[in-house]
C-alpha cells in the first residue's frame, strides 16, 4: 500500500510539501483539488508525519466522492479465498464450476465422436497463393515501387512480336484493383456476409457453438452501439441455427434502427417459437406503437403485465399509451362531432384521422426510443 | 495549526468505525454493486519452467509448455477433477517449448501447434502426442510467439498459424502446406533484424480480408495486409512491445492492446484510420513491472487481464466514447479513443505471470502461469454484471 507513495516521494517533494496543518480533516473536506488531495493522501500513507489509519480512510474516502477513478485509490489487493464471500456464494461459485465441468467433459465426449471433419476441410479456402515476402519497412503504396523499371524501358520489335495483349490487359486490371491505397480499405461498409459458412454437415452441438460465438459478437456490437453490425451477426447466428435469443436481440437492435418491420417480423419468430416471451411481447408493442398500432400495443403490454406484474418497462410505456389512447378518443369526440354536423365522407375522414394519429404517435413516441433503449441495453439475452 | 474538532468528523468518524467494525462479512454489505473478484482456485507446483499454459477448447483440460532443467522440452495435459488440476499426459520433447495455440484446428481434432527454442514448427495430437502431425523448420532461432485463426469457428477462411521469432522474421503457415510459410514478413537485406517478440491474427471476419499484428524489442509495432500483402500500418510505443492481442481475432478489426516492458499498456481503436495519425488510442500505467501478457475475455471483448512482472494481474474494461470518430480539419476520419478502467486487481506471486489464458467455454475461468514454476486456475466472478 505504501509502496506507490515511496516511488514517488521526490516527484512531489521537490514541488511543494504538503504543509502539517493540512494533514487534517477540516482542511480535507473542505479540499476539492483532486491532485492535492492525492498528495495529501501520498504522505498520510508514506507516514512521515506519523500514521492516522482513520484520517487516510476518510481521506480516500472523500477522494472517493470527487474522483471514484482516482489512481490513488488503486490498492493491490490479493486473491480472493474462499473467506472473501458468504458461504451461500462460495458454494453457488464451486457448484457452478462443478456443473460446468460435468457437461464440458460430455461435450468433449461427443465432439470426438464426430466423424464430420473431413467433409468441413473440403469447404476450406484454398491456401493462401504464392509465398509473397512483405518487408517490415515496406511502404504502404508498394505498387509504386515495385518494378519501376518494367514499364519505362522501350520495346524492341521482336519483343512487340511476343506482346500478349490479352495478359498485359490482365496485367493492367491487376494493378487497376491494386492501386486502392490499403490504408482506406472499407473501414465504412465491412463485407461481411449476412450468413455464416458453415457446412451443413456439422453437429448440431456444434452449431449451437458457433451459433452462440456470433451471437456474443452481436451483443457486443450492440454495447457499443454499432446496431447494423449487430443486426449483421444476429443474421450469422440465426442462419447457423435459429434460436429466441438471437432473434429477440435481433429485434432489439432493428427497434434503435428504426427499423420496424424487421423488428416486427423476428418478434413474430420469437412468439412462435415461445409465444410468452416477455421480452419479444415488450418489443412487440414497442414496435406496434410507433407504427401507431397503439391498440395492439396495449395488448402485448398487458400480457406482459399478466405473467410479470412489476415490470417497470410495460408499466412505463402502457401508461404513456393510455394516456395517448384517452386523448385521442377524447379528439375522436369532437371530430365525430363536427363530422356529424358535415355529414359527408364520414369514412374518409375517420381513416385520415387514425393516419394522423398514426404520425403524430409516432412523432411523439420518438422522444422516448432514447430512454427506451437505454433500458433494453441490459436485456440483451446472454 | 491545532486540528479542528467539528461536529461533523465526529460524526464522520463514527461512520468510519461503524464500518470497520462491521468489516466481516464485505462482500454481503456493497452485493449490488460489488466488483469482479479473483479467486486463485487452483495451484499446482511444476518441476519445469513454464512459458505457456492453454485451455483445450470444449473440454476441462488445460496444456502447459515448458522446459526441464536438464535442457529438453514438455508438453502437460491437466484436466479439472472435483477442484483439482489432475496430471493425466505428460510427453517430452527435444527442444524447450516456449509458446502453443489452438487457433488454427477443428474442433474435433484440437491440434496444438507449439513454437521451440530452435525455431521449429510443430502440430500435435494430443490424443498421440509422440510424433508430430505437421513440422516445419520455421525460423533460425527461437519462436517466441505463436497465434492461430481459422479454427475452431473462429474467423472466417483457411486455417493458418504465424509465428515471430528472434531472428526478426513473422511466417504465416498453412498446415495444409509443408515446409514453406505462406507469408513471410522480414525486414530487407542491410536493415538491422529485431528480436520479434509477439503475434496476433485479426480482422478476420470474411474469407479475404486478414491481419497479422508484431511487437517487437524496440518499441515497434506492425500491422501486416495479408489480403494485400502489405504494411498497413506501423507504430512505436518506445518501450519493448511484450504482448498485442486484438479483442476479437473474426471481426472487422475493433480494437488491438498492446503491452510494454515498462508496465504500460495502450489501446487502440482500429475501426478508423488516419492516413497521417493513425489508430487513436489510450495508454495506461497499469504495473510498476513489465506487463506480460494481455488476454481479452472471450465472451466480452471490452474487458480484458493484463498480467504483470511483479507476480499481479489487472482486470480493466473499455469504454467507448461517445462517437469513435470525428472529421478532423481536412475532412478526413480520425478516430477518438476511449478511456479504460480499472474493475479488479490481485497479486498471486512475487514472481513475474508469464502467461495468461480465458477458457473459450466458461466465463471467468482463466489458467496462468509464471516464473514461480507454478500453474493456477483462477475463477473471476461477476463478469457477466459488469
Amino acid at each position: 500500500m505504501s509502496g506507490g507513495a515511496a516511488h514517488q516521494n521526490p516527484v512531489w517533494d521537490s514541488s511543494r510539501k504538503v504543509p502539517a496543518e493540512h494533514l487534517d480533516y477540516g482542511y480535507i473536506e473542505k479540499c476539492k483539488d483532486v491532485k492535492y488531495l492525492e498528495k495529501i493522501l501520498r504522505v498520510l500513507r508514506s507516514g512521515e508525519e506519523g500514521v492516522y489509519s482513520h484520517l487516510t480512510e476518510f481521506c480516500e474516502s472523500h477522494l472517493e466522492k470527487l474522483q471514484p477513478k482516482s489512481r490513488a485509490l488503486r490498492k493491490e489487493t490479493s486473491a480472493a479465498t474462499a473467506a472473501s464471500f458468504s458461504k451461500d456464494e462460495w458454494s453457488q461459485i464451486l457448484q457452478e464450476l462443478q456443473t460446468w465441468e460435468e457437461d464440458t467433459k460430455r461435450t468433449d465426449m461427443l465432439l470426438k465422436q464426430d466423424l464430420f471433419d473431413d467433409l468441413v476441410k473440403s469447404k476450406m479456402p484454398p491456401v493462401r497463393g504464392s509465398r509473397c515476402l512483405v518487408s517490415p519497412s515496406q511502404s504502404l503504396f508498394p505498387e509504386a515501387r515495385k518494378n519501376p523499371s518494367k514499364r519505362a524501358v522501350p520495346r524492341g520489335y521482336r519483343e512487340w512480336d511476343k506482346f500478349d495483349v490479352e495478359k498485359e490487359c490482365d496485367n493492367i486490371d491487376g494493378d487497376v484493383l491494386k492501386k486502392d491505397p490499403p490504408a482506406i480499405l472499407d473501414t465504412q461498409h465491412p463485407k461481411l456476409k449476412q450468413e455464416a459458412d458453415v457446412s451443413s454437415l456439422l453437429s448440431q452441438r456444434q452449431k449451437l457453438l458457433l451459433a452462440n460465438r456470433e451471437k456474443d459478437k452481436g451483443n457486443e456490437a450492440f454495447r457499443a452501439k454499432d446496431f447494423k453490425e449487430a443486426v449483421t451477426y444476429y443474421s450469422r447466428s440465426l442462419s447457423i441455427l435459429p434460436t429466441v435469443g438471437a432473434y429477440n436481440n435481433r429485434a432489439q437492435a432493428e427497434i434503435n434502427l428504426s427499423r420496424w418491420h424487421d423488428a416486427m417480423r423476428d418478434c413474430q419468430q420469437v412468439l412462435e417459437l415461445d409465444p410468452d416471451n416477455k421480452k419479444a411481447l415488450l418489443r412487440r408493442a414497442t414496435v406496434h406503437n410507433h407504427m401507431g398500432n397503439v391498440q395492439l400495443a396495449s395488448e402485448d403490454l398487458r400480457g406482459v403485465l399478466r405473467q410479470d406484474p412489476y415490470n417497470i418497462a410495460a408499466t412505463q410505456l402502457l401508461s404513456k399509451i393510455e394516456e395517448k389512447m384517452s386523448e385521442c378518443q377524447l379528439e375522436q369526440e369532437q371530430r365525430s362531432k363536427k363530422i356529424f354536423i358535415e355529414e359527408v365522407e364520414e369514412e374518409n375522414s375517420c381513416s385520415m384521422k387514425e393516419l394522423q394519429t398514426g404520425e403524430t404517435s409516432h412523432t411523439h413516441t420518438h422522444t422516448h426510443t432514447h430512454t427506451h433503449t437505454h433500458t433494453c441495453t441490459h436485456t440483451l439475452t446472454q | 495549526m491545532t486540528f479542528v474538532l467539528s461536529p461533523v468528523y465526529f460524526l464522520f468518524s463514527r461512520l468510519v468505525c461503524s464500518f470497520a467494525g462491521n468489516q466481516s462479512p464485505p462482500f454481503e454489505m456493497s452485493s449490488p454493486l460489488s466488483k469482479p473478484q479473483v479467486i486463485a482456485h487452483i495451484q499446482k507446483s511444476l518441476n519445469y519452467t513454464v512459458f505457456d499454459s492453454k485451455w483445450i477448447p470444449c473440454s476441462a483440460k488445460f496444456i502447459c509448455l515448458g522446459n526441464y532443467p536438464r535442457g529438453t522440452g514438455v508438453i502437460q495435459i491437466y484436466e479439472l477433477q472435483h477442484g483439482e488440476a489432475q496430471l493425466i499426459k505428460e510427453v517430452e520433447k527435444p527442444k524447450p517449448l516456449k509458446c502453443g495455440t489452438f487457433g488454427a484446428t477443428s474442433l474435433q481434432q484440437r491440434h496444438l501447434a507449439t513454437g521451440d527454442f530452435d525455431g521449429n514448427l510443430n502440430i500435435w495430437n494430443l490424443e498421440s502426442p509422440e510424433v508430430p502431425v505437421y513440422t516445419a523448420k520455421a525460423h533460425k532461432e527461437i519462436v517466441n510467439s505463436i497465434d492461430g485463426v481459422g479454427g475452431l469457428g473462429i474467423g472466417d477462411g483457411a486455417p493458418e498459424i504465424v509465428t515471430g521469432s528472434r531472428d526478426g522474421t513473422v511466417k504465416v503457415w498453412d498446415p495444409r502446406q509443408k515446409d514453406l510459410p505462406v507469408a513471410n514478413m522480414e525486414p530487407v537485406e542491410g536493415e538491422t533484424k529485431r528480436d520479434c517478440w509477439t503475434v496476433a491474427f485479426g480482422h478476420a471476419f470474411n474469407d479475404e480480408d486478414r491481419c497479422v499484428c508484431a511487437g517487437y524489442d524496440n518499441g515497434d509495432i506492425k500491422l501486416f495486409d495479408l489480403r494485400n500483402m502489405s504494411l498497413r500500418w506501423e507504430t512505436n510505443i518506445k518501450n519493448g512491445v511484450c504482448c498485442v492481442e486484438f479483442d476479437r481475432k473474426d471481426i472487422d478489426m475493433n480494437k488491438l492492446v498492446a503491452t510494454s516492458l515498462e508496465g504500460k499498456f495502450h489501446v487502440f481503436d482500429m475501426r478508423t484510420q488516419h492516413p497521417v495519425k493513425g489508430f487513436a488510442s489510450v495508454s495506461e500505467k497499469a504495473h510498476k513491472s513489465t506487463i506480460w501478457q494481455v488476454r481479452h475475455l472471450p465472451q466480452n471483448r471490452d474487458i480484458f487481464m493484463t498480467a504483470g512482472g511483479a507476480g499481479n494481474l489487472h482486470l480493466w474494461k473499455y469504454e467507448y466514447p461517445a462517437k469513435r470518430s470525428k472529421q478532423d480539419s481536412d475532412g478526413m476520419d480520425v478516430g477518438v479513443a476511449g478511456s479504460v478502467s480499472l474493475l479488479q486487481n490481485a497479486t498471486l506471486s512475487s514472481q513475474p505471470i508469464s502467461s495468461l489464458d480465458w477458457s473459450p467455454d466458461k466465463q471467468g475461468l482463466c489458467v496462468c502461469s509464471g516464473f514461480d514454476q507454478s500453474v493456477r486456475v483462477l475463477i473471476v466472478t461477476k463478469l457477466n454484471l459488469v
